[in-house]
């Protein structure tokens, strides 16, 4: 048998016809585990009863996941009705739903133990890569591909190539994984790996927590990756003992003689806090080089780092301090939350002046709770700083950075590094 | 649409845009709750271009030609759909993003891949497009491009109309109706 990558591994093992897999294959397979959001009464609902289905596939319904989370709690009318028509195809198909406010779909779907090593996991959003931290091939898909699932229980994939990431180093005081994923953003440009799977690897990866991991992971698809998949070890074994189910999965691991399409090789040691200029998340700087940025507004939330270890982050930077600039905190997900509230973080984050919301993706994609209009500039956790993407237009400025860098930067009001605040000790 | 395509002839005049033409550019989310295709079209590539709708309408049967990365971002396949709707026929592109390229197919909107076509393409030039060959024709300079013929995998798909129509075949066959 030839040697195979962790995507060629996964892809073999899902194939309906048991057949060995290598890249550029094209193979029709089974998902362990699929995600939704309002993709599903947007799009795929009206075309799966077009196709004059009546049930959806009894394998998809037991291992789908449908969340709730672009529209906030129902922002409009026709965000309402698109909820209400959730509701009501997930009581006629039995099928598992987390109603608006629970949480993000890509931090939720992983909290219930949807998201397992060695598991194909199909999603109708673009960052369902995200699980790939979990050692998992997980990859975005559109509504009509979640149609042909909902009505077949399987749908083609073309194996891809891998790109591989070796990152050794330790990552330098107020450096975290998104930094890391930022720095690469810009080395290597948004299409480095279209049609191509990214696998990271190295000691600073194994060093990196659960939380960190999928923050890299969720932007794999900003370096234009069908998957983004992290190793599997300890941590993602006691990560996944706390989630309903426990561990289900199969560790999966490249063979040493697996052929990569390109390896990168940073050296984490070396970097510094990095953001994503307007109008692209490849367009990267050091913070120290962007020189004066005043902000209107700071959103901290999104699949990207809204986690607890994030909060954690942020909290330390925001006690005793007061936000100069507008900041809005969206937590992960209602655990996320809760856990936050009982460590005190949300009484820290609303006495330093910033408005904390219930879970959802709010201004990230341009939905709600945090909107940019024309000529403001903003800083943001989030994973995209596309022309009007989280509102307004050309005019509008968005920057993207780690939950470090956007806390002390509210609170300067300014985008500083956070070493840089003063009363930060 | 889910109507058949014919895939070996499609012709429009030229409209160009640059690289990176992402989903939120192609259609912002505000307009997703539209809803329905024939209302949100209205706004494809406003961000960029606000005027792209209307100069459809006028120009008649219309070809997009873009850059590096067209369609990068999201995987809302509404972003194929508004194009389709507006009234274009193809999309031809120096490089797709990859979810993009599949939700093309899967709601039937014609695709081809040719390297610098942008540089070989005027605005309002008159193209004829063949997935069959892989061809696109400028009729207004004489010169034809060679790009990355459709394979029959997904030129079958193309021919019926996208997914959607393969699918309603399944559900009879195996009876799930």
């Amino acid at each position: 048998m030839p040697a195979q990558t962790i995507s060629e591994k996964i892809l073999t093992r899902q194939s309906i016809d048991d057949r060995e897999v290598l890249a550029g294959d094209r193979v029709d397979v089974r998902p362990n585990s699929v995600l939704s959001n309002e993709m599903l009464p947007m799009v795929s609902m009206a075309k799966f009863y077009r196709t004059g289905a009546k049930r959806v596939n009894p394998e998809i319904a037991e291992n789908m996941l449908i969340i709730l989370d672009h529209g906030g709690f129902g922002t409009t009318d026709n965000m309402v009705n698109f909820h209400e028509m959730t509701r009501r195809f997930v009581k006629e198909q039995n099928l598992q739903l987390d109603d608006a406010g629970s949480g993000i779909s890509h931090v939720v779907f992983h909290e219930k133990g949807f998201a397992q090593p060695g598991y194909l996991t199909l999603g109708t959003d673009s960052h369902t890569v995200t699980h790939g931290a979990f050692n998992s091939f997980a990859k975005g898909i559109g509504g009509s591909d979640l149609v042909e699932l909902m009505v077949k229980g399987t749908t083609w994939l073309d194996v891809p190539y891998t790109n591989k990431v070796q990152v050794e180093g330790n990552l330098p005081e107020n450096v975290y994984s998104k930094d890391l994923l930022l720095f690469v953003n810009g080395e290597k440009k948004m299409t480095w790996s279209t049609d191509r799977a990214i696998e990271w690897t190295g000691s600073t990866i194994n060093n990196l927590s659960m939380e960190a991991r999928l923050t890299m992971s969720n932007m794999a698809v900003e370096q234009g990756g069908v998957a983004g998949i992290m190793p599997y070890d300890a941590k993602t074994e006691t990560y996944l003992n706390t989630v309903p189910g426990g561990m289900r999965g199969i560790p999966t691991e490249s063979d040493p003689d697996a052929e990569y399409a390109e390896t990168f090789e940073v050296d984490a040691s070396t970097l510094s806090p990095m953001v994503a200029k307007p109008h692209s998340p490849d367009n990267v700087s050091p913070v120290s080089e962007i020189g004066e940025v005043e902000l209107d507004q700071v959103f901290i939330g999104s699949c990207t780092n809204a986690r607890i270890e994030d909060l954690e982050i942020m909290a330390k930077i925001f006690k005793g301090n007061k936000v100069k600039s507008r900041t809005i905190v969206i937590p992960g997900s209602s655990a996320v939350g809760l856990e936050a509230a009982k460590r005190g973080y949300v009484e820290i984050f609303m006495q330093a002046g910033a408005t904390w919301s219930y879970s959802t993706c709010g201004a990230c994609y341009g939905g709600s709770l945090g909107r940019v209009g024309p000529g403001m500039t903003a800083l943001s956790t989030t994973n995209r700083n596309f022309i009007g993407r989280m509102g307004g237009d050309e005019s509008s400025q968005v920057y993207l950075s780690s939950p470090a860098t956007a806390a002390a930067s509210a609170i300067a009001g300014k985008i500083i590094e956070a070493e840089h605040l003063p009363q930060y000790v | 649409m889910d109507q058949s395509i014919d895939v070996a002839n499609i012709t429009g005049k030229a409209m160009k845009f640059g690289d990176a033409m992402n989903t939120d550019i192609i259609i912002p989310s505000k307009y997703l709750e539209f809803k329905d295709p024939n209302d949100y079209c209205k706004y494809v590539m406003a961000a960029v271009r606000p005027s792209t709708w209307q100069e459809i309408q006028d120009q008649g049967p219309t070809i997009f030609v873009g850059g590096e990365d067209f369609g990068s971002g999201s995987s809302r396949e509404q972003a194929p759909d508004a194009i389709i709707y507006a009234g274009v026929g193809a999309v031809v592109a120096e490089s797709f993003a990859t979810i993009f390229f599949r939700n093309c197919v899967n709601v039937g909107l014609p695709l081809l891949q040719i390297d610098s076509v942008t540089s070989e393409v005027s605005e309002c030039d008159e193209l004829r497009v063949n997935l069959e060959e892989g061809t696109l024709e400028n009729l207004t300079t004489g010169k034809t491009l060679h790009g990355k013929p459709l394979e029959g995998f997904l030129l079958d798909k193309m021919r019926m109309g996208g997914l959607i129509p393969e699918l309603q075949q399944y559900v009879k066959d195996n009876q799930l109706d």
